[in-house]
């Protein structure tokens, strides 16, 4: 924590080696965050870019309240949403863009991150969005539910209801995929 | 191990790495950005006055506020009996019969969507994509049939009534044109302005400009970003031609594009064309669930 204020406050005076280290230390995560959401791996990888450079640009506003990583996990989820709002204007529900790419050859690239990863990240684009973020914000970002509750605000039952009904459809899914 | 016994511990493993192209493309652009921000925190003159006001977290709901009284201002002065309200622009795009929404990126040429809407012939045809990685989806109610086609591949199933209710539900009054669904969804501070300036308006020939302006709070941050969405209004017809979304973080001085629409009429012939290359002539479209085969080839 005093390591992260530590980068902070060099960030603020215009250090860019603080914002290569915290870059560096954190883009990995957020990215598999993003693409687990998004199922769209480019599309991970533009929200990961809003994000840095929205907070390299904003850096004189940002007063932590808590760590930097839930900062920036909070940044990403904000942003995946926008997209969906946006997806949603254009009307086609994205459950069935999610569930169409996941029949197919979708756009999370498997060849580079692996079949199991292609499975797993097929199989979340076809839960909805709430229980897919609840999982993903749990498993990736290693945030406890009741911390979830606190970001989406809405009550820890209801957290634990997505993420307990969004595992089980996630293996009800996998299972019939593997019967194929 | 099978995913389905441990998906928790699968999930958890999941590592996806950035490509250093990535890398070095989110890092400058990122570089450049700190510089901005920490040339907009050296002491100043003039804006900064401003700016600093702006900062300052008691100094929010205030500026807020005297954004709102500013906004009502604007409101009255600049709007003359001839302006077009947005509740006025909804309408008319409301009724528009076909309409075919580009979506770009900016700076880029080639729509990443695009979505067809024949009021007619109650058809909504969605591309995203595009080339051979395109992907189809078209509403065909009349049929009452939804087909997909991705890699060469039709799929097609039946429209139940859950799905038409929420095809309904989805077609809202700014569809696909604004960042905000329906009307009631504009902040209350937001301010309508039409924008007088030759040099914008003549991107879009023959048409009026107006802007909507409004702030908002990033929910994890006290970060306040201001929106500015710029539409192209043709002056005969009061349709829609352009919508530009832009966006401005505290430190910045201007706004940034970051994405916007081409909104065209089309005919219906014109629809019906398309629709006819992609997913082959009307008759073969029918509510029989699970057809896969090639576009355009009769059972």
């Amino acid at each position: 924590m005093l390591e992260e204020k530590r980068l902070i406050q060099e960030l603020k005076r215009g250090n860019k080696e603080a914002l290569r280290r915290i870059y560096m230390e954190y883009k990995d995560n957020l990215l598999t965050i993003a693409v687990s959401m998004l199922h769209d791996t480019y599309a991970a990888e533009d929200v990961l870019h809003d994000v840095f450079v929205s907070f390299a640009g904003g850096i004189g506003n940002i007063q932590l309240r808590g760590s930097l990583k839930s900062y920036l996990t909070a940044s990403i989820v904000n942003r995946v949403r926008d997209q969906f709002r946006k997806k949603k204007h254009h009307m086609v529900d994205l459950d069935e863009a999610g569930q169409f790419a996941s029949d197919s050859d979708g756009p999370v690239r498997s060849a580079e991150f692996g079949e199991e990863a292609g499975r797993l990240t097929d199989a979340l684009a076809r839960l909805p969005l709430e229980q897919r973020e609840t999982i993903v914000l749990h498993l990736n970002a290693g945030m406890k539910f009741k911390e979830i509750a606190q970001m989406q605000k809405i009550p820890l039952s209801t957290v634990q209801g997505r993420y307990r009904y969004g595992l089980e459809k996630l293996r009800t899914i996998l299972k019939e995929r593997a019967k194929k | 191990m099978s995913s389905a016994d441990n998906i928790e511990r699968a999930i958890a493993e999941l590592n996806m790495t950035t490509r250093a192209e990535t890398d070095e493309r989110i890092l400058d652009d990122a570089f450049s950005a700190l510089r901005g921000a920490v040339h907009v925190q050296q002491p100043s003159t003039g804006s900064g006055v401003w700016r600093t006001f702006l900062k300052s977290r008691i100094a929010v709901p205030a500026a807020v506020a005297a954004m709102i009284l500013i906004s009502f201002a604007l409101f009255f002065s600049t709007l003359s009996k001839d302006a077009v309200s947005v509740e006025e622009l909804c309408g008319t795009f409301g009724n528009a019969g076909n309409v075919c929404v580009s979506t770009f990126k900016a700076g880029q040429t080639t729509p990443y969507q695009q979505v067809w809407t024949s009021q007619s012939m109650k058809m909504r045809l969605f591309k995203a994509g595009s080339g051979n990685q395109a992907q189809f989806a078209l509403w065909d109610i009349p049929n009452k049939v939804k087909m997909t086609m991705y890699l060469s591949t039709v799929q097609s199933q039946e429209l139940t009534d859950q799905m038409l209710a929420e095809l309904e539900k989805s077609v809202t009054q700014l569809s696909g044109i604004s960042p905000f669904s329906y009307i009631r969804d504009i902040p209350e501070q937001a301010q309508w302005n039409r924008i007088s300036d030759p040099t914008v308006s003549a991107v879009i020939p023959g048409s009026e400009v107006y802007e909507l302006l409004w702030a908002q709070q990033d929910s994890a941050s006290e970060v306040v970003l201001y929106r500015k969405w710029r539409v192209f209004v043709d002056a005969g017809a009061n349709l829609p031609k352009r919508a530009e979304l832009y966006v401005m973080s505290g430190s910045e001085q201007e706004y940034n594009l970051e994405s916007f629409v081409i909104i065209t009429y089309p005919g219906e012939s014109e629809i019906q064309d398309i629709v006819r290359n992609i997913f082959g002539p009307r008759d073969n479209r029918t509510d029989d669930p699970g057809f896969i085969g090639t576009p355009g080839v009769r059972r």
